[in-house]
């Protein structure tokens, strides 16, 4: 009989067991709700419809009608600013990528440094990233006035030349926008992250080299870059997807001009979806850039293996 | 035995059924609308590519900050009807408007407007997405002229004919005060879509210093020559107030031209030439007198080198006062802002245009404009509503309180408040361009695409004659370019 009760008890444990077990997951459903709700309703969703009105005439006030690969066939063949925006927008990043990242890592590298007023330092560079966006292209379009700009004023002060005419002058609109970027980004989320890759290098190392006669640079090259290499990839990463997406500062500064000079990807998808009331169209353009976007993300981690080095990796 | 001394705890389950709770009301709650309009995110961007000068539909409205709060909506009133207007964010204080529609709804007892105002960026689009969702309200401002066509052909708006044939005090009293060329371009196969809420001659009134120009020995046009003055007599102008300081820098640029779709065509149009054919289905940006036109006003930049460079946002209103500008073309509007900003600092005055080869002057009638919806749930009320919007009073009171350009009624440009506050409009443009003592008003429509793709092809448009400001490309090369390219955009169907 004890067996018998044993046995019973034995057999209804599992389910008392169960029954709290799928208790307990309810509530974690019940707490994990609203994100998961958000996320289906204003992420994924909205991806998914853009998937479907890709491949649509659509206008938002008219119902969608489905139009196979047109979209894309016009992308390809028909748009004449499709292949020069994304052109601009790669010149733009190659321009941007290379000067943030390692403007960031070099001003990482002298914060890192022990000197007084480190921190004084650190909230100085990192306060331009702090600015809002809108406002601090407001204040540069006025700094890099062609006419009456302090940043002319002082060119011809100096050099008793003629100042460019940044954003409104085709050569000079995108490297004024590189500008923008970089006074926001060396002293930003770049440099913080770079800082703390630095301070995760093992002093003993930087002896050892010392030691055995390394200078400045040989550590930098052979100690410093090599232990912060996924960090250095982390960053590129980011801020290569970053430039491919600028929209922000040209919308606010140019609105793509001089002359097409400012208009990027991102700001060609804006415009064709809410000021020429093309949505199937910008949705095409959208997932075009998508796919462009995974495939230099893919092409960058295949090719981050020959110089990323991840501590206890083996190979 | 129980240990009531012990104090009561919630359990961990009882605590996470009450946590779930609260968090599936808060969802649910949040998932709630309202009706309220949008903020925009700053500085939204006009519908045209950037321009040369502020217009009253360009690029200035990128300036605006971020969204002024709108007038709080009004407790509903008992037995009225609600009817909803849909315009962008202006007089932040509600200096204007409320007491206007307060007067209107004292009058008007059974009606109560209900005002949703959005940054004028954004306003079309919001539009369009309140038009799609259903929750379009009575009254729709039309951002400018040509973009009526687009409301119509996505079925935001209603034809207002029925409502004009059957109202005959407003037929043959209001109706007939509005510039024939300006109702035109609400006119769409053979119905009338909407209003003019303000009018102009266009982006295309120059404003002179005359002190600066006086004292250069410059000879302004007046009236005793009916201000006409040649395209010659303009680059001379131009040129003698060109002044270069001692650093050998330009101190004072002679003129800032008004570019872009409102702008530009003036000067094609003093040339014979166009933008878009009258029936908007052709692109005429590469006709003879067309190219005349745009290297005249190349000629400007990059011969004469007496135009202000072409920035990202050219603001008069800082060169101008400043002295550092002699002249800028512009719309009516910047009449009364100038009269503030320059105040007491030197004697301005406002001239049609230069006459080129057509002989004549030449005229782009601008506008924005205000329909009623389709969906509109009481038309009746809303079509009171909007001839009250409509009013000379209420066009007047507007442009006297600095809110915009002038309604476009007759009956607005000659009212004695309007002469005494803007005499140089009142004598200089209006005799000259809108309603000349011979009857043969010059005022011409702004011809825009049928298609109702007009941001498409301004945008376009704009971005490639940049190239010939520039000194990038030939007026012929970029109008060519522009020719092909909008031209593909024009034989596309309606969006």
């Amino acid at each position: 009989m004890i067996g018998s009760v044993g046995a019973l008890r034995a057999a209804s444990t599992p389910r008392r067991r169960s029954t709290m077990a799928r208790r307990e997951a309810r509530y974690a459903y019940i707490f994990l709700a609203p994100w998961i709700i958000g996320f289906l309703v204003f992420v994924a969703g909205p991806i998914i419809a853009s998937l479907v009105l890709s491949f649509t005439k659509y206008n938002i006030t008219n119902p969608p009608v489905f139009i196979g690969l047109d979209n894309f066939h016009r992308a390809f063949r028909l748009d004449p600013q499709f292949w020069p925006s994304l052109v601009r927008t790669f010149t733009y990043a190659a321009l941007v990528v290379p000067t943030s990242v390692g403007g960031a890592l070099l001003v990482a590298l002298l914060l890192n440094q022990s000197l007084r007023f480190t921190a004084f330092y650190r909230t100085v560079f990192f306060l331009p990233h702090l600015t809002p966006i809108v406002a601090s292209i407001f204040v540069w379009t006025w700094l890099l006035n062609p006419s009456f700009g302090l940043v002319n004023e002082i060119i011809f002060r100096l050099l008793h030349v003629q100042g460019p005419g940044w954003f409104g002058d085709t050569t000079w609109a995108i490297p004024s926008l590189v500008l923008v970027a970089l006074w926001g980004a060396i002293g930003g989320n770049l440099m913080l992250i770079f800082l703390a890759g630095l301070q995760g290098v093992p002093k003993d190392l930087y002896e050892v080299a010392s030691l055995d006669g390394a200078g400045t640079w040989d550590r930098f090259w052979h100690i410093t870059l090599p232990m912060i290499s996924p960090t250095l990839f982390f960053n590129s990463v980011l801020a290569i997807i970053g430039a491919l997406q600028t929209f922000t500062a040209a919308f606010v500064a140019t609105n793509g001009g001089p002359a097409y000079a400012t208009t990027f990807y991102a700001l060609q998808i804006y415009n064709t979806a809410f000021v020429f009331g093309e949505m199937g169209y910008a949705c095409a353009l959208a997932w075009l850039f998508f796919i462009v976007l995974v495939v230099f993300t893919y092409v960058q981690f295949r090719t981050s293996r020959r110089w990323v080095y991840y501590a206890g990796e083996v190979r | 035995m129980e240990n009531t001394l012990q104090p009561t705890q919630l359990s961990r389950r009882s605590w996470l059924r009450l946590a779930g709770s609260m968090a599936a009301v808060g969802l649910l709650a949040a998932c709630g609308g309202t009706n309220a309009a949008t903020t925009s995110p700053a500085a939204s961007a006009a519908t045209s590519a950037s321009s040369q000068a502020a217009t009253s539909s360009s690029a200035a409205v990128a300036a605006t900050s971020s969204a002024q709060p709108q007038p709080a909506n009004p407790t509903p009133k008992a037995g009225a009807v609600q009817v909803i207007m849909h315009s962008w964010l202006e007089d932040p204080n509600d200096t204007f408007w409320g007491p206007e529609i307060q007067k209107f709804e004292q009058a008007n007892p059974n009606i109560q407007i209900i005002r949703q105002w959005f940054p004028r960026g954004d306003m079309h689009t919001k539009e369009l997405t309140l038009s799609a969702t259903g929750q379009i309200g009575d009254l729709v401002r039309i951002n400018v002229a040509p973009l009526c066509p687009e409301l119509q052909a996505k079925n935001v708006l209603q034809p207002l004919d029925t409502f004009i044939n059957q109202d005959a005090t407003w037929k043959t009293s209001d109706h007939s005060q509005f510039w024939p060329a300006n109702v035109a371009m609400y006119t769409i196969q053979g119905k009338q879509w909407g209003y003019p809420m303000v009018g102009h001659p266009g982006c295309l009134q120059y404003y002179l210093n005359t002190d600066m120009l006086t004292k250069l020995g410059v000879k302004i046009p007046d009236a005793s020559s009916g201000f006409k003055w040649t395209i010659d007599d303009a680059v001379q102008m131009f040129k003698t107030a060109t002044q270069t300081g001692s650093d050998g820098r330009v101190s004072v640029y002679g003129i800032q031209s008004c570019l872009g779709g409102e702008g530009a065509v003036g000067v094609l149009r003093a040339f014979g030439g166009n933008y878009y054919s009258a029936d908007g289905k052709k692109m005429l940006i590469n006709s003879k007198e067309s190219i005349a036109g745009l290297t005249w006003l190349s000629d400007l930049f990059n011969k004469y080198k007496v135009e202000e460079p072409l920035q990202a946002n050219p603001d008069p209103t800082q060169l101008f006062p400043n002295q550092t500008l002699a002249v800028f073309v512009s719309t009516s509007f910047q009449a009364t802002n100038m009269t503030n900003l320059v105040g007491s600092k030197f004697k301005f005055t406002v001239v049609p245009p230069p006459i080129g080869p057509s002989g004549k002057f030449a005229t782009q009638v601008s506008s924005d404009g205000i329909g009623m919806s389709k969906s509109s749930k009481h038309p009746n009320e809303a079509w009171q509503a909007l001839k009250f919007i409509l009013s000379q009073q209420f066009g007047l009171g507007r442009f006297l309180a600095g809110l915009g350009s002038p309604g476009s009624r007759n009956d607005i440009w000659t009212a004695p408040e309007f002469k005494q506050k803007v005499p140089v409009l009142a004598n200089n443009i209006y005799p000259t361009l809108i309603s000349p003592p011979d009857g043969n008003s010059p005022l011409v429509p702004w011809y825009y695409p049928a298609n109702a793709r007009f941001n498409e092809a301004d945008t376009a448009m704009t971005n490639i004659l940049q190239d010939i400001w520039l000194g990038k490309k030939s007026p012929s090369e970029a109008a060519n370019t522009a020719q092909q390219q909008v031209q593909a955009i024009l034989d596309q169907p309606v969006p």
